[in-house]
């Protein structure tokens, strides 16, 4: 939805035949895609099938045994020395998360820490910014995402619709290069889920890249450019959400979803 | 140290007369508590870091630490460093050489209260750290240990107290503390009764001012969460 007509697809996050294990369990089966500046992929599939794992790859929280996952053209977590690949160092690897937003569904905020601290966190600490400007910045990530009026309370004093939204402010104020979000709505009562996808349209409408696993299909119809299906580890199909809603063409995400909107009703 | 006609003063009179003397022996004490809980916070705290390494040899050195030191009765600590270290060259004052093997031994249980409460921490919260580029120790710094601390407290005041006490085992090595002090008193005049009830009450004294401490600070950290 926020790709410019014409705009050269320019490739932000890449995975080249992922492969992983947890001990003997096959958790990604040779997963091969590409996210392009400014689309938001939703990733879908039934639980357990590697969709957090493979969203974790992306900023090295979870290592693979096989493949390579770029972040602008850079592998995460590699370095070449030689012809040889090796574990980066780990400032490399700290730098490049700085810039790659991650959205838990647990939320994750610090709780001794105020809101309006949580997300001058990473600015101060991490980007070495002055506190005048990274409280600016947090300011008005804050407001941006209609949390003007609570920045100095702790995160136990807000709703978890209002945490997750400082999560995502907290993720935005960095200027990432990718937004992830790994089921950002699972964790919340009914009725504080819109206020989250209304967040997460925004920032899409924004123009960021994003990566998105969630169950929200409402979300993915609207939002998303392309829909990914996994299914024990593998990307089964990519589509088009139209096309993946008229008919995703594959029997296991046509059951995938039989079943997903019969308990949505 | 006036022990001419202390008998004679009866049990309350001989205690005003030695109530100064048993005060600075009882600061000794003090001394040795805070240089001991100190130090011995340090040495948890690398101890406690070596245990939660994901590099084998270190969680085995941290492991080894806390199995020998709590093994170990803490008067065989203070001897071997006491009386062992000497026959390598190695001579420490009383003083030092009590403090050092409190502090050693104090690490141990400490590591374990540090470890716990490090532990006791989401795994989430490490996760939102490293991800926004945190190293691990500014991880640490920032997000793990300002949380966990206000958990450690109670056991650690708890520690210090334990502390307080083992301090008198340091008696045997010659440091002037409380239980050295009453030791004195009581051979020299024979009423060990009165004088070691003294060092009794001055421990107690000791004991509950700092568990009260203790109470207060954690109603303290409890306002502010
Ligand atoms: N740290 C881990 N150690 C071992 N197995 C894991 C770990 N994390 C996830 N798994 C397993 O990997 C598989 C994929 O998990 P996950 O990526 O969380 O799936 P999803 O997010 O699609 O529900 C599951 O079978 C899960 O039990
Ligand atoms: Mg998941």
């Amino acid at each position: 939805m926020s790709k410019v007509p014409g705009a050269q697809d320019t490739p932000v996050v890449e995975f080249r035949g992922v492969s992983k294990w947890f001990g003997e369990l096959h958790v990604l089966n040779n997963v091969n895609l590409t996210i392009n500046r400014g689309e938001v992929v939703v990733i879908c599939g039934p639980s357990g099938s590697g969709k957090s794992t493979l969203l974790r790859t992306v900023n090295y929280l979870e290592p693979i045994q096989e493949g390579q996952v770029l972040i602008d053209g850079h592998p995460i977590g590699q370095r070449q020395v030689g012809d040889r690949w090796v574990e980066d160092t780990q400032a490399n690897i700290n730098k490049m998360r700085s810039e790659i937003g991650i959205v838990f569904q647990s939320f994750n905020l610090f709780p001794h820490m105020t809101a309006l601290q949580n997300v001058m966190e990473g600015l101060v600490t991490v980007r070495k910014m002055p506190v005048a400007e990274a409280e600016g910045i947090a300011k008005q990530t804050l407001t941006q995402v209609g949390l003007g009026d609570r920045m100095e309370h702790r995160p136990s004093k807000l709703s978890g619709g209002q945490q997750q939204r400082v999560a995502i402010a907290r993720a935005l104020a960095m200027r990432p290069r990718v937004m992830l979000f790994d089921e950002p709505t699972s964790a919340l009562d009914p009725e504080l889920i819109g206020e989250v996808l209304s967040v997460m349209q925004q920032v899409a409408r924004e123009g960021y890249t994003m990566l998105v696993v969630t169950h929200e299909m409402g979300f993915a119809r609207e939002v998303a450019d392309r829909i990914v299906f996994m299914d024990n580890g593998e990307v089964l199909l990519e589509s088009q959400p139209e096309q993946f809603f008229r008919d995703p063409g594959h029997a296991r995400a046509r059951e995938f979803l039989g079943r997903l909107l019969w308990h949505a009703n | 140290m006036p022990r001419q006609g202390l008998v004679d003063l009866g049990p309350i009179g001989a205690l005003f007369r030695v109530a100064p003397y048993l005060t600075r022996s009882f600061v000794v004490t003090i001394e040795f508590t805070v240089v001991a809980a100190i130090f011995g916070l340090a040495v948890g705290l690398i101890i406690a870091l070596l245990k939660m390494s994901r590099y084998r040899p270190f969680k085995v050195l941290g492991t080894l630490y806390t199995w020998f030191f709590r093994g170990t009765p803490l008067l065989v600590q203070i001897f071997l460093v006491y009386f062992g270290l000497p026959q390598y060259g190695i001579n420490l004052p009383p003083f030092l050489a009590g403090a050092l093997a409190l502090s050693l031994n104090s690490g141990a249980y400490l590591s374990e209260i540090i470890r716990a409460g490090i532990e006791s921490i989401p795994v989430g919260q490490m996760e939102a750290a490293r991800s926004m580029g945190m190293s691990y120790g500014l991880a640490m710094r920032r997000v793990i240990i300002p949380q966990a601390y206000r958990r450690m407290l109670p056991p650690i005041v708890n520690e210090f107290v334990a502390l307080l006490k083992d301090s008198s085992l340091v008696s045997v090595i010659g440091a002037v503390e409380l239980m050295l002090a009453s030791r004195q008193l009581s051979s020299a005049t024979a009423r060990p009764f009165w004088f070691y009830t003294y060092a009794a009450v001055y421990y107690l004294i000791g004991t509950s001012v700092f568990t009260q401490l203790g109470t207060w600070l954690e109603r303290r950290l409890k306002d502010y969460e």
